[in-house]
């Protein structure tokens, strides 16, 4: 604003500046200070020359004092000239706020101060907040005290005379009626007229004004809810309004839309009701209230009807899975409790007009035999009547309420009446399970709940439900049918199924050894020949790959150049398929022949001998002939396999680490056994790394999938995981980062990982577990557990998954055992058979060295049956506690105890005492062998001494220190008795044990390491 | 045989600086205790003993050590032990409460500084 911007403008500021505040400024600065959570509020009035405070909001009273006064026009200058609200976070490093002595001392921290803005663009002055110290203002601040700022705007428009005449609302403000929220014109019809509930609040969140629709949502009257909060009267629903309306007033928007859900009622059985929440600004132009409404929309119905829909997909998609008619029904009257029913059954229509139970579902599962009891019993009681009715006619039946036939089965008494008593049905329904047309059968649901009768919209989702069923349950026949017809044509034709044996075993051979099995073997049998033979070509001429029942000339490996005339010779060599005269009298056996014809021509022939050439019959030829070409496809399939399984087994073995790491004191081994022959290579994977304080990082894991593939992804897992790895960081952060890096990989594949970081010296194991199968530890007593903690989802499976590791500790002598899958997974069997058959196996090898345990595990798990999948396997051994005690014995001199104390010392060391431990001891030990050579034999010449450390079998090591002199009661060096005392600090116990003929002492010490 | 353990003297503004390296036990400690009382009384302002590099301690050694502290302190002369906390003799000490009987510097300059005017 500038002196001559707008005439008029100085005049009707004048008139503001010599008024008493209208009420509005003081609401605007209470607002203010609400809004922005700031201790102090000003509204200013602004010239060229001054600043005027003409409302202001602050606990220090001297704020007051300042108001009416004209002032520098400062910081709320700023923002009157520029227009736009200014925000300093931290004032002290303002200038603008130094030159403002009057503020100074009232500690202004932070200033945030928005103009107001006439219509026309003139700013006339101020609404500001201060903090006392320094803060950062956020945008929702400004955004609300602009909010504040335009709204004053309004009011001061009409005050001051503006262009558009003033509003009821500004001459309300004027009057000062502090509680009530100035309500747009017409408020108080719209609230009454309106159909749904609707309510207006204060910016203290208090109801100033609803309708009867509003009241009703609680119970209570209209002006029971005035000057109050929603959430007072209407738990659930009002606190979700109360804090939407606070958002709202925060936010500075204009109007917003949303959900709500609450329980009904405070039972935690109560049922969601759901809400449609518009919620408007109620206080625009002009007025200042602050206010907010509300209408509701009550949305639970479309909600339920949402999840109906959804409950249907799921139980559909669910039942395609199963394969048979009567699976698919059980698992429907599984799904249908206890949500749609607390029991259920389910039949099927037989030929002869009667019906079959075919599944039964209770809530407690014990129940069950009753409800089938209730349902087949001789009992009058009317359920087969209602099924029956319904199997026929097709239309569904609903008894709401079954009171009245239940009484009359409690008053006959018997079975019936004990079983109606325990099932207690309420309510039931009956609806058919018709498809295409047909009622297939029928399902009844029951509740026994009164409270939760059935009712329209309960029979229409069951009806739905029974529908999709039935479509299912047809889709299920008709496949069974399909089987069964396919079954019976195959039986028709006997030489077809013969030779479709034979392609079977053509399609299952991988290797040219196989295929020259299946062809030569199943051949045989399906043509009746008495000997069959493959032969392929190679750089010189043909070999015989596979032969039966020919005699010594024509056996497999042989070249078939000596005998270019024979008929098998003849077709690989020219093509052309031998068949041998039927007039022939001379040959008693006919030999035939075809070629084995592929893209690149002739690869070689197969060949049949009969016991008469009559045998070899028109229909026969032609198998032959089939035979030839399916055996053709088989062989080049079974080149391209094995040249690519030998590309990925390779690149698999290449991509594996070449040498472990070596652990003094720990042993690893590893083997990786590819999977049996007719499978390509897999992405299975280890790595073992030596990581920096003497620890171990091991690795392991799996790439879903085969092949060339699968192999290139596990090698860049297991190179990732080394790079990741070598700084000693633990698993989870490890994990985390491979499965990042895995996210990129070209080809996304899902992989599983382990990595655990193992700390030799104090048996630690930190591991984790990406989607792979638990590492196991077989203490050395051959008791073993997995680790299953640590568990996190596969590497790269969705985003943002959290890694996890976990801490175990492995004693000395405990194995562990990190492996793939392929080592516990077989077909048609569930993982915990085989996460029991591994813990067994190994427990077969407790206490043996790491080689050993893989030898002992693969033999027993692996040799057995083959998987059919690769295995990777990694064991590492902690190094077992020393098995021989230490005994020494040694002349009771002191010269000889500083190697005395060194034995001591190596021997805790390698038993995997840490180093504190291992001082103690050896301090310990060294003062009792001090004592012993000092005293025993003082006055009869050294002796001898005898030292003994072992481990006391559970958690800690026994040390005994013997002599056989005297040893004297009554030293002469008085120090020496703090050598005991010391030994009693140092260790758990200390038994000295003297007698006539020399003196023992023994100590314990518990040994962390071994702590279980 | 190689000794066990060793002393290596230097002198520092009046002060004996003890180092001793190795361990301590029956088969030395009279030998050490004499060489270090030797140092100790040649010195005008007293002994520092820095035991950083010492492996092992018998603790009765440790005892006839604070009587020699008390005698060159009742002579006018000041003593001072060197104890690092990762030393391996440490522990032994604070389980004995040596810091009761004589008194302990962070730092052989620290002790030097504070035997010196």
């Amino acid at each position: 604003m500038s002196g001559d911007g707008g005439p008029e403008v100085p005049g009707r500021l004048r008139t503001l500046l010599e008024q008493p505040p209208p009420a509005s400024f003081e609401r605007a600065a209470r607002l203010a200070a609400y809004l922005v959570r700031a201790p102090v509020a000003i509204v200013c009035l602004v010239d060229d020359e001054q600043r005027v405070i003409k409302a202001c909001v602050a606990p220090d009273p001297r704020w007051s004092d300042l108001m009416e006064r004209p002032l520098p026009r400062s910081l709320c200058g700023l923002a009157v000239d520029s227009g736009a609200p200014i925000a300093i976070d931290d004032a002290a490093a303002h200038p603008m706020s130094r030159e403002d002595a009057g503020l100074g001392e009232l500690g202004v921290g932070a200033y945030l101060g928005a103009p107001l803005l006439l219509p026309d663009g003139t700013a006339v002055g101020t609404v500001a907040v201060i903090d006392s110290r320094p803060r950062p203002w956020t945008p929702a601040s400004m955004a609300a005290l602009r909010e504040v700022a335009a709204s004053l705007a309004g009011d001061l428009e009409a005050l001051v005379g503006g262009s558009s005449a003033p509003r009821p609302a500004a001459a309300a403000g004027s009057r000062r009626r502090r509680r009530r929220v100035n309500r747009p014109g017409g408020l108080d019809a719209l609230l009454a007229g309106a159909p749904v509930p609707l309510a207006v609040w204060d910016e203290r969140l208090q109801l100033v004004a609803l309708n009867a629709a509003f009241a009703a949502l609680s119970g209570r009257t209209v002006e029971d809810h005035l000057g109050r909060r929603a959430g007072d009267l209407l738990p659930g629903l009002g606190e979700r309004l109360d804090d939407a309306v606070a958002d709202m007033l925060l936010s500075g928007d204009q109007r917003r839309r949303l959900e709500a859900s609450a329980s009904d009622g405070d039972a935690p059985g109560g049922a969601a009701r759901h809400w449609l929440i518009d919620l408007f600004r109620a206080d625009r132009h002009g007025s200042l209230g602050g206010a907010v409404g509300a209408a509701i929309t009550e949305i639970t119905q479309y909600r339920e009807a949402e999840g109906r829909l959804a409950f249907l997909a799921e139980v559909s998609e669910l039942m395609e899975r199963r394969l048979g008619a009567e699976e698919r029904l059980s698992l429907l009257a599984r799904l249908v409790v206890p949500g749609l029913a607390d029991f259920c059954t389910v039949e099927l229509a037989e030929a002869d007009g009667g019906s079959r139970l075919v599944a039964v579902a209770h809530e407690d599962a014990a129940k069950e035999p009753l409800v089938v009891g209730l349902r087949t019993g001789a009992s009058g009681y009317p359920v087969g009547a209602v099924v029956a009715r319904v199997m026929r006619t097709g239309e569904p039946e609903l008894t709401a309420d079954l009171g009245p036939g239940v009484a009359e089965g409690l008053a006959r008494g018997g079975i019936e009446a004990q079983i109606l008593r325990m099932l207690r049905p309420a309510s039931a329904m009956t609806v058919p399970l018709r498809s295409r047309g047909r009622v297939l059968g029928a399902m009844r649901l029951v509740r026994a709940d009164p409270e939760r009768r059935y009712g329209p919209s309960d029979l229409a989702l069951a009806e739905e439900l029974a529908r999709r069923a039935a479509v299912s349950v047809d889709n299920a026949h008709l496949y069974e049918m399909g089987q069964a017809a396919r079954r019976a044509a195959e039986h028709a034709a006997g030489s077809v199924m013969r030779l479709q044996r034979v392609t079977a075993a053509l399609a299952r051979a991988l290797t040219p050894e196989q295929v020259g099995d299946a062809v030569v073997r199943e051949g045989i049998d399906a043509l009746g020949a008495s000997a069959g033979a493959l032969a392929v070509r190679d750089a010189d001429g043909s070999r015989v790959l596979r032969a039966v029942g020919y005699d010594a000339g024509l056996a497999a490996g042989r070249s078939l150049q000596a005998d270019a005339g024979a008929p098998l010779a003849v077709a690989a060599r020219d093509g052309e398929a031998v068949w041998p005269d039927p007039e022939d009298p001379t040959g008693a056996a006919a030999d035939c022949a075809v070629p084995l014809l592929a893209a690149a021509g002739t690869i070689g022939a197969i060949g049949f001998r009969f016991s008469g050439a009559a045998l070899l019959d028109e229909g026969r030829r032609e198998m032959i002939g089939t035979l030839g070409l399916q055996c053709a496809q088989a062989l080049e399939r079974a080149a391209l396999y094995t040249s690519t399984r030998r590309i990925a087994e390779t690149l698999q073995r290449s991509l594996l680490p070449g040498a472990l790491p070596q652990i003094p004191g720990n042993d690893l081994a590893v083997r990786y056994l590819a999977a049996g022959e007719g499978l390509e290579a897999g992405g299975d994977w280890y790595e073992a790394i030596a990581l920096p304080q003497g620890r171990i990082g091991l690795g392991i894991g799996d790439v879903v999938g085969r092949g060339v593939r699968a192999a290139a992804i596990m090698g860049q897992l297991r190179s990732a995981l080394r790079a990741f790895a070598i700084d000693g960081d633990p698993p989870a952060t490890v994990l985390a980062r491979l499965a990042r890096y895995a996210e990129r990989l070209d080809e996304a594949s899902l992989a599983t990982a382990a990595y655990a970081v193992f700390d030799p010296a104090s048996g630690e194991l930190r591991y984790g577990c990406a989607g792979h199968p638990p590492p196991l530890v077989v203490e050395a007593d051959g008791r073993s557990h997995y680790l299953e903690e640590g568990r996190s989802a596969p590497l790269a499976a969705w985003p943002g998954v959290v890694y996890r590791d976990a801490v175990a500790r492995l004693q000395p002598g405990a194995t562990l055992l990190l492996y793939t899958d392929g080592l516990v997974e077989r077909r048609r069997e569930s993982l915990d058979v085989g996460f029991a058959r591994l813990a067994e196996a190994v427990a077969g090898a407790a206490g043996r060295g790491p080689e050993e345990v893989c030898d002992h595990v693969v033999a027993s798990l692996v040799g057995a049956a083959p998987s059919g999948d690769d295995v990777a396997l990694l064991v590492l051994r902690r190094v077992p506690w020393p098995a021989e005690a230490l005994e020494l014995g040694a002349p009771a001199r002191p010269g000889e105890l500083s190697a005395l104390r060194a034995a001591v010392r190596g021997w805790l060391s390698a038993a995997g005492a840490d180093a504190e431990e291992t001082g103690d001891v050896t301090l310990a030990c060294g003062e009792a062998l001090a004592n012993a050579a000092e005293h025993a034999y003082r006055d009869a010449g050294p002796g001898r001494l005898e030292l003994r450390l072992g481990t006391d079998g559970v958690d800690g090591i026994v040390l005994s220190v013997r002599d056989y002199g005297a040893w004297r009661q009554s030293a002469p060096v008085p120090d020496r008795g703090r050598g005991l005392q010391l030994m009693r600090m140092l260790m758990d116990s200390v038994e000295v044990d003297r007698t006539s003929d020399g003196t023992e002492v023994v100590m314990r010490r518990k040994i962390r390491g071994l702590a279980s | 045989m190689k000794p066990i353990g060793h002393l290596e003297v230097e002198e520092r503004e009046g002060v004996a600086l003890v180092r001793l390296f190795g361990e301590v036990d029956l088969s030395n400690s009279e030998l050490i205790l004499e060489r270090l009382a030797a140092a100790g009384m040649g010195a005008r302002r007293g002994l520092v003993l820095d035991l950083s590099q010492t492996e092992y301690l018998d603790s009765s050694w440790i005892w006839l050590v604070t009587r020699l502290a008390r005698t060159l302190v009742t002579g006018g002369r000041g003593f001072l032990l060197v104890v690092p906390p990762q030393a391996p003799t440490r522990r032994m000490l604070d389980l004995v409460d040596i810091g009761h009987v004589v008194g302990m510097a962070p730092s052989v300059n620290a002790a030097v500084a504070a035997l010196t005017p």
